[in-house]
């Protein structure tokens, strides 16, 4: 069985590579002259004002929060799903119902204006 | 090579990349470098899980491990205020004596009791990948529970809008 994880494995290492061989030629190809404004921040060609390490609104972490339980519930779908075919109908009214427990959370969500934009 | 030398080389390779980035984490003085080291050795540990074939844990590990905590833990770096990014991991160098001294006792623990117990793998380890049985269970014979964890979720989402928003005028 673990034989056909080394296709994993096999893609993990093409993925490495890749990024590392783009950085390598960018590096070979590139002109080396350093001047201020390259190594500014690239804010949409704009020169940045001020810190670039700011505090963020706390609406982020509650989109972040939200994406967490749904990662979870993933986790229940994920065994549901492989063995869906021989599982039958009994197991879809089940997870029907486990979904529908979740969406109560994300209606409590939409109805405190979680998703708002202020 | 045989399947044996394959499968140790794998596993202390799989360990290395694990305890590398563990450390890179922990040593790291760029709080996003660290957490991005953090995810790596969390990914890593998957690799262990997969070596132990445990693959519903290795997927459950990238999922959650993978995906969810070094996103939040990024959401957390967001969030609060500091200085810049250089500095943003600080070493508290007063206390190096006594996290030396409880992480030595605590492998001094893990390890006798590691060495005294006898490990009867031979027959536990089954052949067929283990989410086929975990499905079968779930959804049969815990049904309950697994419900249940639906509504555990659903508290634990909806605590967290309230805890959240609770600064926050109506």
């Amino acid at each position: 069985m673990l034989k056909e994880y080394f296709g994993v494995l096999l893609f993990a290492g093409v993925a490495a590579i890749i990024p590392l061989a783009v950085f390598a030629v960018s590096y070979l190809l590139s002109t080396k002259k350093d001047t201020p404004e390259k190594g500014l921040a690239y804010e949409c060609g704009m020169d940045t004002r001020g810190e670039t390490w700011v505090q963020f609104k706390s609406g982020y972490f509650l989109y972040a929060l939200i994406f967490v339980v749904f990662d979870v519930e993933t986790v229940f779908l994920y065994p549901w799903a492989v063995k869906f075919g021989q599982l039958g109908l009994f197991a879809f009214v089940e997870m029907l119902i486990f979904i529908a427990i979740l969406l109560i959370g994300y209606w409590y969500a939409w109805k405190e204006q979680v998703f708002r934009w202020k | 090579m045989s399947n044996e030398a394959v499968y140790g080389i794998m596993f202390y390779l799989v360990s290395a990349v694990v305890l590398l980035s563990a450390v890179a984490a922990v040593t790291l003085r760029n709080l996003i470098h660290a957490a991005l080291f953090l995810a790596i050795s969390f990914v890593s540990v998957a690799g262990i899980y997969v070596l132990l074939h445990a693959d519903f844990l290795a997927a459950v590990q990238v999922l959650i491990y993978g995906g969810a905590i070094p996103v939040l833990i990024a959401f957390g770096v967001m969030l609060t205020r500091t200085p810049g990014a250089a500095g943003s991991n600080p070493v508290n160098t007063k206390t190096y004596i006594w996290g030396l001294g409880i992480t030595g006792a605590l492998f001094a623990v893990i390890m006798l009791s590691l060495l005294k117990s006898k490990f009867a793998m031979q027959g536990l380890i089954s052949k067929e990948p283990s989410i086929e049985g975990l499905a079968r269970l779930m959804l049969g014979d815990f049904l309950i529970p697994f419900e249940f964890a639906a509504i555990l979720l659903l508290a634990a989402m909806i605590g967290a809008i309230i805890l959240a928003r609770g600064g926050e005028a109506k």
